[in-house]
């Protein structure tokens, strides 16, 4: 940092002038137009609320910020940027200074400095846009506004009229996610500084309980590996893997006191992570009451688990397979089902992972019949398809396993993308989870054996910019919406987090929205050998990213800290889904007939329905040696016999 | 009307020769003037001016419409219920049935679970061979699912003549049957070229439903529809269609009872999936805002499953997707009980006994809402109460279709009496009929069944027992020519790729993550069991499979991935990497 320093005050004599402080203090000579009525140019200069700002595009005529006039006016101030920004071009490039002279006496030389004043930016929040000055200090958003009066020595970047977005949520990441032994390649210090890279400031990680664990000392040993390493802001999911009175009191507690407001369950993954219908309707019952956002990895593991031993038995074993054995079909019927359980039990609902259109269709179909359910398509799912499961660079292949499995339908991506931007599908998330070509290798011979995931989180944003906004499906403000905002609301953050505002978290990423990057695992951020959007041009990426107040991203160069992340705990009933749910359950009073008993005779009737006690013995001919899913899949009590040898 | 040519004296029920003159015969393809001649219950001749022998009964018909008898896909008669019968046994059932213009019905076989399919068949077919008044087939249900059950399929495909299957997804514990018993059900099926017939509900919800509305107290009819609301079917009919996809397996949905479960059926059809919906008289033909009847008999008669939707609009919804052909038949689930016996359920709604009337009504109540209002003509008529089923069932042409070597099933319909549906006058032996007091336009004139008349001039004339069992081929063509040609595209094939020959991350036997504090947690047994070699382990985990790269392992005994089937021996099949 002090070097930094250095540089910039050796540089600051050199500032051009439209580098210099378009919205400034100065004096501005009064200039009388027109009538007598007319308003007098320059008279709200100096006011808090600037409603001309207000008006997207637009900036009034008092201080004019295009480029044709700041390259007019070079002379007034010392330029601090002397590197040549990677695309080369001569638009109007953000600066960085810090004040000199005098204010650096006031402010004590502290090159720490946690105020940080971001002027000239266009800001972009999901609901408008509008010009302003952002002054922050501490990590908080202090002052918004033209002529902002701020404290001497202040760092100061200059926008110049680009966007400042707040930066962008991941609300799904398996950072350092533990396997077989092994763990994901990226960590949370790796996973923190892609997602920094690609202008995401805040992560939402997924703590997964082995089946028959705590779910408590799960989650303490993710927010300890968590705390130690991430460069972000951070927050949890907790998976339920099991569910039985104990884990219900778990989950109470997390919602209470441990700042956990979203869980998933699993429909897949049979006898490991799956739940039956009636185990879902527990949860989402006992969600719906605590206030807490039901997630779903939505496939039927039951046909999956057929379908996968099929294509064992007919001698497909490679990455193929992997899609072959997991339709899309079986995505949308989950999905399905997971909304008809959520609607019945009156509980907000979360798709993880909407890899393909069926799921998708149902999703928005379901949001058309008012359901509350969120859609969350990922990075992979937007950006490429399942061609790749074909190709005959097993390693290649392999490193885009991924359940549910990207659709081989090349049509997808821009279908998802364009959902995305309707609003039928909500947030985006990357499920990064990566692994090493080794560690892909253990499925070999065997494609259920391979491990899951595949990489996103540092092209999401540059992903959705490229597919949604170049090409005219969704404006700036929806890409916020879909990146950040909505993100933000559903874990009940907002207004701290996906907004621009007094008070909100200084999270900004100040976004080019004409840098093409092209995408390769050479560059890229993160561990993994293979990147599953390798070649791919995207257009738009952030140019500077300030997290916490910090700038940890600034052309080209990243300046971060691991372990600065913080836990952001997130509170249950998050108005965005429960305000509905609040007013359904109202409404959802049920009612009995009154009627008089009914005194006719009665026939006799010999065993009650549901008592059959053959029926919960009943075994498949063809699994016998199969578990029963009815036999519950943890056991307290297990072999007696076993029990005392530990 | 009719008159006889000589021989008078003859009892018109036992002629064997019948002549209809001045006929419109309807099929479900067109309609034609002809004269049809019938000898020992088959159609001999027809046309114009038939050389016919003498002493012939004959029926001029006018110009009326002449049609195949109807067919009705779904009774449960004299269907056991912990220990009671349905009130209308084969002999009143079938009756009833004639009395509305069905010469045919297809009853269901509903084998305790557990118990076996044949003996349960046979049962029913001693049952229905004494009564039964017209022909007859029956469906099986396949209500659990063990060891044996796919041989017993096989032989009642085989031998008997049974070429549906029904499997429930509702009656958790009883009948409901998981997703991957219902993956193995239709992948039998398939190869037996049989249909999969469901009962779709979903059995999961609904058993917690219904505990959730007991505890509010509500204890009567309406928790009866309040806890298996409609979404419930549809979900459970989108995966079935699901399943069936995968499968390659034609799916038939019985009771199609709601506007979101016919939505999806069509969906499914849209898309391309072998599906096909059945509507019932009752879904057809009234709603279920009854349940919240004051009158707790009125209320309880109307309990079926999945219950009939409270929304109004639902039976001109689902006669209008009958009508375009997104649903295909009509059935009227039959199933009758006293006001006695659902009083079992007086107090708790989840024991009155399910089933509502319907067979007699079924044909009359298409004809006035759909063909009378103009959504249907009377070919289509023809196709959704016989042709369609006979087809998809295998009966076709010798049912469904009035053709020279067809069963002389026949009704001459009269497409202008009226009738008011009333449980005084019906044929069922139950005190309430949930049509109670609806006009229905259109009725039967004559049936004639087997060849011979039975009903004429509002008289009823069944022959108690002369009913016979109908048996039914797989691979109907109108359902297995599609199945047969997407079986031979989904042919799947591997990447031949060649040895993957990179470095191989070592993988530990033991599950991830096995804190020493949080295997407190975990079933000790699991731990042990596995250092113990005990192949019975009460949890799978996925993570500690039996692959491995680094040759023995301590479990190699332990047979490999014992969660999924697999029927190739570990290490025993063909590796795809040879190829390449």
């Amino acid at each position: 940092m002090a070097e930094r320093r250095g540089n910039w005050d050796k540089a600051e004599d050199d500032l051009p002038v439209y580098l210099a402080r378009p919205g400034t203090a100065d004096q501005v000579p009064r200039q009388k137009y027109g009538g007598l009525f007319c308003s007098v140019e320059g008279a709200f200069e100096s006011k808090t609320i600037d409603f001309d700002a207000l008006s997207v595009g637009q900036r009034g005529s008092r201080t004019p910020r295009t480029a044709g006039r700041e390259t007019g006016q070079e002379a007034q101030s010392p330029v601090s940027d002397n590197k040549i920004s990677p695309e080369g071009n001569v638009s109007p490039r953000v600066g960085i200074r810090t004040s000199g002279g005098k204010e650096v006496l006031q402010n004590l030389g502290d090159e720490k400095s946690d105020r940080l004043l971001v002027k000239g930016g266009r800001i972009v929040n999901d609901d408008q846009s509008f010009h302003g000055d952002i002054y922050m200090e501490d990590g908080i958003i202090k002052q918004i506004g033209d002529n902002l009066i701020v404290p001497g020595g202040v760092k100061t970047v200059e926008a110049n009229g680009k966007m400042v977005i707040p930066g962008g949520i991941d609300i799904h990441t398996h950072f350092q996610m533990p396997y077989r032994g092994t763990t994901t390649v990226d960590d949370f210090a790796q996973g923190s500084k892609a997602a920094l890279a690609g202008g995401t400031t805040m992560i939402v990680d997924h703590v997964i309980p082995d089946p028959g664990c705590s779910l408590m000392e799960a989650y303490d040993q993710w927010r300890q590996w968590a705390d130690e390493k991430t460069c972000c802001d951070y927050s949890l999911h907790v998976d339920i893997t099991h569910w039985n009175d104990s884990v219900k009191q778990e989950v109470d507690t997390l919602i209470k006191e441990k700042g956990v407001n979203s869980f998933q369950v699993y429909m897949a993954y049979k006898d490991y992570y799956q739940m039956s219908n009636s185990e879902l309707y527990d949860v989402f019952t006992f969600l719906a009451e605590r206030g807490g956002i039901a997630e779903v990895h939505a496939e039927n593991g039951e046909i999956i688990a057929e379908e996968q031993a099929r294509m064992l038995q007919m001698g497909i074993t490679g990455p193929e397979g992997h899609v072959l054995s997991r339709p899309e079909e079986l995505e949308a019927e989950a999905v399905f089902r997971a909304i008809t359980i959520a609607s019945q039990t009156n509980c907000p609902l979360y798709v993880t992972r909407v890899m393909s259109k069926s799921a998708a269709d149902i999703i928005s179909q379901a949001r058309k019949k008012g359901n509350v359910v969120f859609g969350e398509p990922i990075t992979a799912s937007l950006g490429t398809d399942g061609t790749h499961y074909w190709s005959k660079n097993w390693a290649k292949a392999a490193s885009f396993v991924t359940s549910p499995p990207l659709s081989p339908d090349p049509t997808t991506p821009d279908y998802l993308n364009t959902l995305l931007s309707s609003g039928d599908l909500s947030v985006t998330g990357s499920a990064h989870c990566t692994f090493s070509v080794a560690q892909k290798a253990i499925g070999k011979d065997d494609f259920t054996q391979i491990p899951e995931g595949l990489n996103g989180v540092e092209e999401r944003m540059s992903l959705v910019w490229d597919k949604a906004v170049t090409s005219g499906k969704m404006d700036e403000n929806m890409f916020v919406a879909v990146t950040s905002t909505n993100a933000a609301k559903i874990l009940n953050l907002y207004p701290r987090k996906g907004r621009i505002a007094v008070g909100s978290d200084a999270d900004l990423v100040i976004w080019d929205t004409d840098c093409i990057r092209t995408i390769t695992a050479k560059t890229h951020n993160s561990a993994a050998e293979y990147n599953v959007f390798e070649g791919m041009e995207l257009r738009g990426a952030p140019q500077v990213v300030i997290c916490q107040g910090k700038i940890v991203l600034e052309d080209g160069n990243m300046h971060i800290i691991a372990g600065v992340g913080r836990f952001i705990p997130c509170s249950p009933f998050p108005d965005f889904a429960y305000k509905r749910i609040k007013a359904r359950k109202q409404l959802a009073v049920l009612r009995a007939v009154p009627r008089g008993m009914y005194d006719g005779p009665v026939s006799e009737f010999s065993m009650s329905r549901g008592g059959t006690p053959s029926a919960s013995a009943r075994t498949s001919p063809t699994k016998q040696p199969v578990r029963n899913l009815h036999q519950s899949g943890f056991s307290l009590a297990g072999n007696p016999a076993l029990c005392g040898d530990i | 009307m009719s008159g006889y040519q000589g021989k008078k004296n003859i009892p018109r029920i036992t002629s064997d020769r019948l002549l209809i003159k001045g006929a419109k015969i309807v099929n479900d393809d067109q309609s034609f003037l002809a004269d049809i001649y019938m000898e020992d219950g088959v159609i001999k001749q027809l046309g114009d001016n038939l050389i016919v022998p003498g002493g012939v009964k004959i029926i001029e018909a006018h110009g009326r419409m002449v049609m195949p008898g109807g067919i009705d896909v779904h009774t449960r008669f004299q269907m056991p219920d912990r220990g009671m019968v349905a009130a209308d046994d084969f002999y009143q059932g079938t009756k009833a049935a004639l009395s509305g213009g069905t010469t045919m019905i297809i009853d269901h076989v509903v084998p305790e679970p557990g118990g076996s399919l044949i003996a349960a068949f046979k049962q029913w077919r001693e049952w229905a061979d004494g009564k039964s008044c017209c022909d007859y087939s029956l469906h099986v249900d396949v209500t659990g699912w063990n060891k044996g059950t796919q041989e017993e399929m096989e032989a009642l495909v085989k031998d008997h003549g049974v070429n549906s299957f029904l499997v429930y997804l509702a009656y958790k514990d009883v009948f409901q049957l998981s997703d991957s018993e219902i993956y193995e059900v239709f992948s039998v099926i398939r190869d037996l070229g049989a249909i999969a017939q469901v009962h779709a509900e979903n059995g999961d919800i609904i058993a917690e439903e219904q505990r959730r509305i007991l505890e509010l107290g509500i204890s009567g009819p309406e928790g009866h529809v309040l806890s298996r609301p409609e979404e419930v079917e549809a979900e459970a009919v989108n995966r079935s269609v699901t399943i069936a996809n995968q499968t390659n397996c034609p799916l038939y949905i019985t009771k199609v009872m709601s506007k979101s479960a016919a939505d999806v059926i069509a969906l499914a059809r849209k898309r391309g999936a072998v599906v096909y919906g059945e509507p019932i008289s009752a879904s057809l033909g009234t709603d279920g805002t009854h349940y919240w009847s004051k009158n707790w008999a009125k209320a309880a008669a109307y309990v079926t499953s999945p219950p009939l939707s409270p929304d109004p609009t639902t039976p001109d919804y689902l006669n209008s997707l009958l009508s375009c052909g997104d649903l295909q038949v009509t059935g009227s689930a039959h199933c009758t009980f006293q006001t006695s016996q659902r009083a079992i359920g007086k107090d708790n709604f989840t024991l009155i006994p399910e089933g509502t009337n319907g067979t007699e009504e079924r044909m009359s109540l298409i004809w006035d809402k759909c063909v009378v209002t103009g959504k249907m003509d009377e070919n289509q008529f023809v196709a959704v109460t016989s042709t369609n089923a006979a087809k998809i069932f295998n009966l076709f042409p010798r049912k469904g279709r009035i053709a020279v070597g067809s069963d002389a099933d026949l009704v001459l319909w009269d497409p202008d009496s009226t009738k008011i549906i009333s449980a005084k006058t019906h044929n069922l032996a139950v005190e309430y009929n949930i049509f109670e007091g609806t006009e229905l336009r259109g009725g039967p004139a004559v049936v004639i069944s087997q060849g011979k008349i039975v009903l004429e001039e509002g008289s009823l004339h069944p022959t108690e027992g002369c009913g016979r069992y109908i048996s039914r081929k797989p691979f109907s063509d109108h359902v297995y020519k599609r199945i047969k040609a997407r079986s031979r595209l989904t042919e799947l094939q591997g990447v031949p790729r060649g040895q993957y020959d990179g470095p191989v991350c070592e993988v530990t036997v033991t599950p991830k993550v096995m804190s020493t504090i949080s295997s407190v947690k975990t079933s000790p047994a699991k731990q042990q069991q596995q250092q113990q070699q005990i192949t019975q382990q009460p949890v799978r985990n996925l993570h500690q499979s039996g692959f491995s790269l680094s040759g023995a392992q301590v479990d190699d005994n332990i047979p490999r991935r014992s969660t999924q089937r697999i029927v190739a021996p570990p290490g025993g099949k063909a590796n795809i990497t040879n190829l390449g």
